[in-house]
């Protein structure tokens, strides 16, 4: 099946199909998410208004963990498979995935402010995110240093592979590193225990994210499609001139 | 006498003497290792202040971070110069495996700064008000948490081969990596000076060291095939 | 005899060869000739095995050298512009170097008699830094003085005479001929006509891919 859906026409036609539905779906659940979230949930009790940011704030941090799952996957068929549409897709998912973590950095840091006073806390989970910031951004820099593009493409490749193995490890060194110099004081950003009326806008949020993600992907490796082919037809041009 | 001699151990050691010859070709080499992690050290301290009590809280880290400094840029420099004269493509040609030359490569870049740091080391550990039962710990941890650090620092190093300006990207690469190292290596320092049990930082620096003694020759070698065909 | 069967090589989405075919002869001086550009040198890295084939074969001996690598390096020499020296070694350090890289190992006397064979033994404690573009491309060559010791049977060479002087060349010349009387096997490019003398085959680049074209 993989290979079937590698037919960039035939994933053309299938994904011109989701493409209305998935934007409108994603659109409808992220706004319903935001009211639901922003207006009609209850405040904590302890941290107020501020704790509506989780509903920003942990789908992104969910979406931008999975979204390198999903680099480091799409990576792995790319380098052993040679899967040409795989290249596509890892390159598509990178910068939306590093939008994720950087507004996951962001609205960790609005949290913060109010609770505990400063921009910045070096809380476990943000200075995972942080470094798998520092991924992406590897990611997308390495993939387009190289004066060929596919050269590019196989290291970074390596590089995202080399992440998803080293972040479990970064995340458990970061929490060693948290408890050896922080033993009393424990640090929290995800909120408060989730009551129930906080579960449907947090769901929505997640979901909407979700699939507005694969609604982007989608459009991005369409455009890189069509990109090919404008350089095909180009070439195709060129050489004609030539002979 | 002229022989045919395939065996890795020969090759192996072959090659750290070629790297041991190009680096420590004179004194001035020996001495230009260890100065990066000097103006570190120094430039820290003078930033800090000379109480203390500061020094005595970020003393392990600074040592760290200037081990760190010191190994990865040249390690990146002479990988690259390599790639660049074509000496990796002879080493395509030759029957050893190339994972056991660059594992070679990070043996001999690991003694090539452990060396002049061990020489060197007791001018730092004056220098940072380092206490004298914790010494002993800091050259076991230094030791071992470099050779780590050399198998990362070639790691990152093939990653970036062949891309234009792309030792500006090697800090990007390279933090994530070496985490992990830091934070344990830090840790059984610190753990010395609070009087606890150094002896799970350790066994984490230890075992990271050893898991990246197996990879990281693989990843970089297939980093480097990827290279030499371009 | 070593066959290119169907030898496609991309790079990236460009092709650079698709469907080659051509037969080198073994033993007996292969020159590859094209024009700038037309994928002489990505031909001959493709050979030592740099390069992965996207598809079809590279056969010697009716076996297929990509399987094979081990055993094929092991039978092949390649100088290419690159030079493969250390700037920081001499040049006896370099021969020295490279010999053990290969899994060789050797007596002083035998490095400086190869140096001899390029007239190089005078420069032998001398840094490659400080040689000139001439003198950094025979000390690439003197490796090849190794050939017979060592039963190698292929040379792989780039523009081997690029900087060479006459009084070089005319040595180089009767290190080809000698490696031929030999039974050796070179596969060179080169734009200079004076090289060799004798017969030698030819795969013109730029006409197979015309044929194929058509």
């Amino acid at each position: 099946m993989i290979n079937w859906l590698a037919n960039p026409n035939r994933f053309s036609k299938l994904t011109n199909k989701l493409q209305i539905p998935l934007l409108s779906i994603s659109t409808i659940m992220i706004l319903l998410g935001l009211y639901y979230g922003l207006f009609d949930s209850p405040k904590d009790y302890q941290q107020g208004d501020a704790v509506r940011i989780m509903y920003v704030h942990v789908p992104s941090a969910w979406l931008a963990s999975f979204l390198f799952l999903s680099l480091a996957i799409s990576c792995v068929f790319y380098l052993v498979w040679k899967h040409p549409l795989a290249d596509l897709i890892s390159n598509s998912i990178a910068p939306i995935g590093a939008v994720f973590s950087i507004l996951t950095l962001v609205t960790g840091s609005l949290w913060g402010k109010p609770m505990w006073g400063t921009w910045w806390v070096w809380d476990a989970r943000l200075t995972s995110m942080l470094i798998l910031f520092f991924f992406y951004l590897g990611y997308i820099l390495l993939s387009n240093a190289f004066e060929r593009k596919i050269d590019g493409s196989k290291s970074a490749s390596v590089l995202a592979i080399v992440g998803i193995i080293n972040l479990p490890i970064i995340k458990f060194s970061v929490d060693w590193w948290h408890t050896l110099h922080q033993p009393s004081s424990i640090l929290r950003m995800d909120g408060p225990s989730i009551d129930k009326e906080m579960l449907l806008p947090l769901t929505l949020m997640m979901v909407g994210f979700s699939l507005f993600s694969l609604f982007l992907i989608i459009i991005n490796v369409k455009t890189k499609l069509l990109e090919k082919k404008c350089e095909a037809l180009i070439l195709k041009l060129n050489l004609k001139e030539f002979s | 006498m002229t022989s045919s001699n395939s065996s890795w151990s020969f090759v192996f050691v072959t090659h750290l003497k070629r790297d041991f010859l190009i680096n420590f070709r004179s004194l001035i080499d020996l001495v230009s290792i260890i100065s990066f992690m000097f103006l570190i050290i120094i430039l820290f301290i003078l930033g800090v202040g000379p109480f203390k009590e500061k020094l005595e809280i970020i003393g392990n880290a600074i040592i760290w971070v200037g081990l760190i400094l010191s190994i990865i840029p040249s390690l990146e420099k002479t990988l690259q110069k390599d790639f660049e004269n074509g000496w990796f493509d002879q080493l395509a040609t030759s029957s050893i495996p190339l994972e056991i030359v660059l594992l070679s490569r990070s043996i001999s870049y690991w003694l090539i700064v452990m060396i002049p740091f061990l020489f060197a080391a007791p001018l730092f550990i004056i220098l940072l008000n380092i206490e004298l039962k914790a010494v002993p710990w800091l050259l076991l941890t230094m030791t071992i948490g470099s050779l780590a650090i050399s198998l990362i620092g070639l790691n990152g190093a093939s990653l970036i081969l062949g891309a234009k300006r792309g030792n500006i990207l090697l800090p990007i690469l390279i933090i994530p990596l070496v985490i992990p190292i830091l934070i344990f290596g830090v840790g059984v320092n610190e753990a010395i000076k609070m009087e606890a049990d150094p002896i799970s930082n350790l066994l984490l620096l230890v075992a990271f060291t050893l898991i990246y003694l197996v990879i990281s020759p693989f990843i970089s070698a297939l980093l480097i095939r990827i290279a030499i065909a371009r | 005899m070593l066959q290119l069967d169907s030898v496609s090589i991309n790079r990236g989405n460009s092709v650079i060869f698709s469907n080659l075919k051509a037969t080198l002869n073994t033993p007996g001086l292969n020159l590859i000739r094209g024009k700038n550009g037309s994928g002489k040198t990505t031909l001959l890295r493709t050979i030592a095995g740099f390069i992965p084939i996207e598809s079809g074969k590279v056969i010697y001996n009716r076996k297929d050298i990509t399987f094979r690598k081990n055993e094929w390096v092991k039978k092949i020499i390649y100088v290419d512009s690159h030079n493969g020296l250390s700037e920081d070694l001499t040049v006896f350090e370099n021969l020295e170097a490279w010999l053990n890289m290969k899994g060789w190992s050797s007596s002083k006397q035998k490095v400086t008699e190869a140096l001899k064979s390029l007239d190089m033994d005078k420069y032998s404690n001398i840094y490659i830094s400080k040689c000139s573009e001439g003198l950094k491309k025979r000390a690439a060559l003197v490796r090849l003085y190794f050939s017979y010791i060592f039963e190698v049977k292929f040379w792989l060479l780039d523009e081997p005479s690029n900087g060479l002087d006459q009084a070089s060349i005319l040595l180089f010349k009767k290190m080809i001929t000698n490696f031929l009387q030999q039974n050796g096997t070179i596969i060179l490019t080169t734009h200079d006509k004076n090289l060799f003398n004798e017969k030698h085959n030819v795969i013109n680049l730029d006409l197979l891919k015309e044929l194929r074209a058509k």
